[in-house]
């Protein structure tokens, strides 16, 4: 390692956030949080929910924009095409949590 | 394009100002420019287990000086039009480079980011979209670290251009990211100068980067051995990349 001779290497070991690890898990358990309606949440058993990364058509780019701009502690709302949600930044990632559905389906808390 | 302020008044200015300055103007001009190239290795798992960012952040006018250097060392025989890892197998000419490059004032830069995570994505769902592949997040890791380096150890007002290797995945990150960022920055984002792509068969500085990625690569692949834990990184921890 002689490039680090003079000068240490500044080594940043990144990881895939939270939303994608935890979405990848859920895809591979075959459920289905955004690409769903209501059935599907109400048989989530939390109304807070890691969301799951490669299904949610544009609520995904959403999720990942809010994401990006969160920093420590924020809340940010939008609406996906299928639920409200309320996204929470957390230091290790994110969690959203749905708050009504757009069929016009009670809020799941 | 640098930004800053002055008597109240907002400006900005072009990091290539220097040119047609006069001698000594020009030479504090790139004296104060940091840049950052940045070439990247394992872009697939096949390669190794993580995808590795590695280059070197400088002034201008260091860089020019070890790019002369470089020069000379592609130009020594047998002579070389560009120094890519991959394709050579010269391990004398590669430990060379590392010497030359250790001769200049220049900081390396490593970002890894694990495969794993984002091999079973469903590729037909996440095409086109930022933030579905690997190369995503470590831009996004490498933006905003360096940002926060630049930040914490770089006098106030100073802001540092970034060089890319010219990937297809690049505009994508820097449109959805880095420019929307910086374009009304607050935070380490006034840090933020421009974000442009290289060829890395021209830009020797890319080279660099791709000499680094791939020494990277062989220490997490254990071909030399846990070279991590020696004393060569200064590790900033492992986080997730929105934060």
């Amino acid at each position: 390692m002689e490039i680090a001779k003079r000068n240490p290497i500044l080594l940043f070991k990144g990881n895939a956030p939270r939303i994608i690890r935890d979405g990848l898990i859920l895809e591979n358990l075959g459920k289905q949080i955004f690409d769903i309606g209501r059935k599907k949440i109400q048989n989530y058993p939390s109304n807070s929910v890691p969301v799951r990364l490669f299904a949610g058509e544009y609520a995904v780019l959403k999720v990942l924009e809010s994401l990006v701009v969160a920093s420590k502690e924020e809340e940010s709302a939008y609406e996906a095409p299928t639920a409200r949600c309320r996204i929470q930044a957390f230091h290790d990632g994110l969690t959203v949590s749905i708050e009504s559905i757009e069929d016009g389906a009670e809020p799941t808390h | 394009m640098r930004r800053g302020k002055w008597k109240g008044i907002e400006y900005r200015i072009s990091s290539h100002i220097y040119v047609g300055c006069r001698g000594d103007i020009a030479k504090k001009i790139q004296v104060a420019i940091l840049r950052a190239f940045i070439d990247e290795s394992a872009v697939s798992v096949k390669d190794g287990p993580a995808f590795i960012f590695g280059g070197f952040i400088g002034s201008v006018l260091e860089f020019e000086r070890a790019s002369d250097a470089w020069q000379e060392g592609l130009d020594a025989l047998p002579a070389l039009p560009y120094y890519h890892r991959r394709e050579s197998q010269d391990a004398q000419r590669a430990l060379s480079f590392s010497k030359t490059i250790s001769r200049f004032e220049l900081q390396p830069v490593v970002v890894t980011m694990p495969h794993r995570p984002f091999l079973s994505r469903n590729k037909s769902a996440a095409r086109g979209r930022f933030g579905s592949k690997v190369y995503d997040w470590a831009f996004i890791t490498a933006v905003r670290e360096i940002l926060a380096w630049v930040d914490e150890n770089r006098p106030e007002g100073e802001q540092i251009d970034f060089v890319f290797d010219n990937r297809q995945e690049f505009a994508r990150c820097r449109d959805e990211f880095f420019n929307r960022f910086s374009a009304e920055p607050k935070g380490i984002w006034l840090r933020a100068g421009t974000c442009t792509p290289g060829d890395d068969k021209k830009i020797a500085a890319l080279q660099m980067g791709d000499l680094l990625a791939g020494e990277i690569l062989e220490c997490i692949s254990g071909i030399n051995g846990d070279c991590q834990k020696k004393p060569y990184f200064v590790v900033q921890g492992e986080r997730p990349a929105n934060h």
